[in-house]
């Protein structure tokens, strides 16, 4: 089953602790490389201003253009968790990665070669979850299967409803970001 | 790999989270939140995050060194602790015989975990001016409490309605109240925002009231008159318990929602939103700043004024309103309580000479057991009433002071000086002695925890190089200047038996618990304690009308008023821009953070936060290089253009060594009533540097 991330943008405050926890986390020293980012957009001017907070790693896609394009076959989808995993071994730093990827995700450090993202993947195998996810100041971050992490946020965009007034009455509503 | 059981003490008291660390022959690999404890729940924030580097830091001082050379030269020599304390104890024995004990300055800032013995250890040496850094942060609100109420108290969060959060940006502040403040609020709990950025907290409010920075009081005057004219009020409680409610109407009917609207730039009708929103909604929690709403030369004033919702509104110390708590071990409520009082004030502060400040701020001095450092580069200059001849500092940074270049050449000044740190910062640059200090991860210290929870934690790995915990050096300094009886003969845990007995824990109890514990016999005040015995003013009620201010020749009612000082530019045109500087960045704690990589590569430009219409008509892109400037003097950073910002406001953070906006503002640019600097509220004016 495909594994990856779920944030809940009502919860999320730009407060950079995922960064700090993955570099920390991954004993990356090496400055400006970043296998998670914050994004603090800003929509609309002043009095109508809308602030939008994206915690962002990899998306570990469910196609990815990385994979496709990369000729060495560095870049490889796990089978039995969907994760996408880059070997450095075989990366020769050709950066067609970094040119397909619509979310600027891929890194290149000193050593040229493209790191990003592996969901904590020996942390995973001894049952905790992501450093960005288990730092999380306000539980906006969510790593598991993508099927029980829709049903976290399907039950969430109820659950405010339902606290009203208790009505009989369920709406789904689209989450514009 | 070992998991120990520590906290994080970077940031303020109200926080501070407990640490699973994972140690390795004796090294610190791996930090991460404690997951059992109720404070932060396994969470950090990205500086406990970043605590490898924090304890590991290039600039870790590691021996005790004395200057050899000019101060501020490089002429540093690494000496032995019993040298360092030989030299200290004979150069302030020395200066006591000469001048008297009051001559020599016991400052603390960062962290704060010390302070009741460093205190007690001034105090010991005969010197009454023991003072701190909340000489700019949190006493001025506490003491505003003081005057209007007697006490105040913190918003009862888990039974409120509504939030009122005046100025603060806890998702930053306070991480480990993040948690609980979004489930309040997924729950239906209304959030309102006064805020002059669009913070991520006021982003997510129901309602933002985005003020002109400085104006909070005419802000609030604005709601109580809302308050009043719609009779949300609550009619016993004014009868019964306050002064001054005649003479507050009478001041608000020459000053109209629209005079509120005015001043503030918010627009009328959300003022009164906000009003029937917080006086309607009950209970009704407010929530303040401990410095944001003080920094401003009206500020003790304006944060009376927001003190006054509570009370009006019938949600002073109610369940989920503001409750009215004792404060058991510095600046928290565990429910344990202490000896903290006894420890701290060994003697009267009125059988010592009088304390720096005394003279200038007496109201603050009467309410506050300290010194004002804000005092301090005055009364060097002056020397008067009295001489000052010695600092000694413990997590002093210079840049602190308004006019930070000011109190630097009047600290060198002095004969003397002293500075205790984890890191060697630019203010070490310029003592005659400095002294390593360990970190939490490095030492024993006790915390108390508002979630009701106790830590006495034991070091997880040995301390960096020779440096030592800050007690211990407080201990250590006394035994040297012959006061090792009131310090316990030595024996920290002592201390512990002796702070803690009035709860019934020992430190060897204490130590037992790794992971802490939870208070169990927790102290419950009760509500509405006023009902029994009045409030603890000079007249027994809420003073919103304050006689000990008329006395001393200030206003009785907390009104509002435009800044005044010699520094305001008449003309408008030459300064158009408000300065507003010290609001909070997530990875940074004050100056704290800025030498640790993981933290400031996030932040590495000196950035200015100013309004694209602004920039625009300044011909600014975006991360030009533009010089900040005031009347004092002026500052390159870069223009961080954004909309969450107000047009006619730009800010800033402070602290920063290249880019130091306390060097913009005069000395004395302060509050006449808590001595509290006006940060918040400058004139200034942008333009492009040259290319």
């Amino acid at each position: 089953m495909q594994k990856g991330f779920y944030l809940d943008l009502t919860r999320c405050t730009s407060c950079y602790a995922c960064v700090v926890a993955c570099k920390a986390h991954h004993a990356s020293y090496e400055q400006k490389i970043y296998w998670r980012r914050v994004f603090t957009l800003e929509a609309g001017t002043h009095p109508n201003v809308l602030v939008t907070n994206i915690s962002l790693s990899c998306l570990h896609c469910s196609t990815p253009t990385c994979r496709d394009v990369c000729p060495t076959g560095a870049i490889y989808k796990r089978k039995k968790d969907g994760l996408v995993i880059v070997n450095p071994k075989f990366c020769i730093g050709c950066r067609m990665c970094f040119l397909v990827c619509p979310f600027g995700i891929p890194e290149f450090g000193v050593d040229g070669k493209m790191q990003k993202c592996n969901f904590c993947l020996e942390r995973w195998e001894k049952g905790l979850s992501p450093a960005c996810v288990n730092v999380c100041p306000t539980k906006a971050l969510h790593a598991g299967r993508m099927d029980e992490l829709s049903l976290v946020a399907g039950r969430k965009s109820v659950y405010r409803l339902v606290k009203s007034t208790d009505p009989s009455f369920f709406i789904s509503k689209s989450l514009k970001i | 790999m070992p998991i120990l059981k520590t906290f994080c003490s970077i940031c303020n008291p109200h926080s501070h989270c407990g640490i699973n660390a994972h140690v390795e022959d004796g090294q610190l690999i791996e930090v991460e939140g404690m997951p059992e404890h109720p404070a932060n729940e396994g969470t950090l924030c990205a500086k406990g995050a970043a605590s490898l580097q924090y304890v590991y830091a290039k600039n870790r001082l590691k021996h005790p060194m004395i200057q050899r050379g000019e101060r501020g030269s490089k002429h540093w020599e690494k000496i032995s602790w019993d040298e360092a304390f030989f030299v200290i104890t004979s150069r302030l024995v020395k200066i006591r015989n000469r001048f008297g004990p009051e001559s020599v300055i016991f400052y603390a800032g960062y962290p704060k975990w010390f302070r009741p013995f460093l205190q007690r250890l001034a105090h010991g040496f005969g010197s009454p001016n023991y003072c701190t850094e909340s000489s700019v942060c949190s006493s001025s609100p506490t003491v505003a409490g003081k005057v209007t109420y007697g006490y105040f108290g913190r918003p009862d969060f888990p039974k409120t309605r509504c939030l009122l959060n005046w100025s603060t940006n806890p998702f930053y502040t306070n991480a480990t109240l993040a948690r609980s403040l979004l489930d309040l609020k997924e729950d239906g709990v209304k959030f309102i925002s006064v805020d002059p950025r669009l913070s991520s907290f006021a982003e997510k409010a129901d309602l933002h009231l985005q003020l002109r920075p400085g104006t909070d009081g005419a802000l609030a005057l604005g709601m109580v008159r809302v308050l009043i004219d719609e009779n949300l009020y609550d009619r016993d409680f004014v009868e019964k318990w306050t002064v001054g409610f005649e003479e507050l109407c009478d001041y608000l009917k020459e000053h109209s929602l629209e005079w509120a609207e005015k001043i503030t730039g918010v627009p009328k009708e959300k003022i009164r939103e906000a009003a029937r929103l917080y006086g309607t909604m009950k209970p009704a929690a407010l929530m303040t700043s401990s410095s944001s709403t003080t920094h401003h030369l009206n500020g003790f004033q304006n944060h009376r004024a927001i003190l006054l919702l509570p009370g009006l509104t019938g949600n002073f110390d109610v369940p989920g309103g503001n409750l009215v708590e004792p404060i058991t071990y510095l600046y928290t409520n565990s429910g344990a309580p202490t000896n903290e009082e006894e420890i701290r004030l060994i003697k009267r502060l009125k059988d010592l000479p009088s304390r720096i400040g005394e003279d200038r701020f007496p109201i603050w001095c009467r309410y506050y057991p300290e010194a004002h450092s804000m005092a301090i580069p005055f009364q060097i200059r002056s020397g008067k009433p009295y001489p000052l001849k010695a600092f000694i500092g413990f997590g002093t940074n210079y840049r602190m002071w308004p006019g930070s270049d000011f109190f630097k050449e009047s600290l060198l000044d002095l004969e003397f000086l002293v500075n205790t740190d984890i890191f060697f910062t630019d203010t070490c640059r310029w003592m005659d002695l400095v002294l390593p200090a360990s970190t939490s991860f490095e030492r024993s210290e006790l915390k108390h925890w508002n979630a009701k929870y106790l830590m006495f934690i034991s070091p997880v790995i040995d301390p960096i190089g020779e440096s030592r915990s800050d007690i211990e050096i407080i201990f250590d300094l006394a035994r040297h200047l012959g006061l090792e009886e009131l310090f316990w003969n030595g024996d920290f845990d002592a201390s512990i038996d002796e702070l803690m007995a009035p709860s019934g824990y020992t430190a060897e109890k204490l130590r037992k618990c790794i992971e802490g514990t939870k208070v169990k016999t927790s102290l419950m005040p009760g509500y509405r304690k006023y009902e029994k015995s009045g409030f603890p003013t000079s007249s027994g009620k809420m003073e919103i009308a304050s006689p000990v201010l008329k006395e001393s020749g200030f206003d009785a009612l907390p009104i509002y008023r435009e800044p005044q000082h010699p520094s305001l530019s008449k003309d408008p045109l030459q300064y158009p821009l408000i300065l507003c500087t010290g609001a909070r960045l997530p990875i940074f704690v004050h100056s704290e953070m800025h030498n640790v990589p993981w933290c400031e590569e996030l932040r590495k430009d000196p950035f200015l936060d100013i309004n694209p219409l602004d920039a625009q008509e300044r011909d600014i892109m975006a991360e030009d290089w533009v010089w900040l400037e005031t009347q004092r003097g002026r500052i390159q950073v870069k223009a961080n253009l954004t909309e969450t910002v107000l047009p006619g406001v730009v800010h800033i953070i402070h602290g920063l060594e290249g880019a130091d906006v306390n060097l913009l503002i005069e000395p004395d640019y302060l509050d006449p009533i808590s001595g509290f600097p006006g940060f918040k509220s400058l004139q200034c004016q942008v333009r492009r540097a040259k290319d």
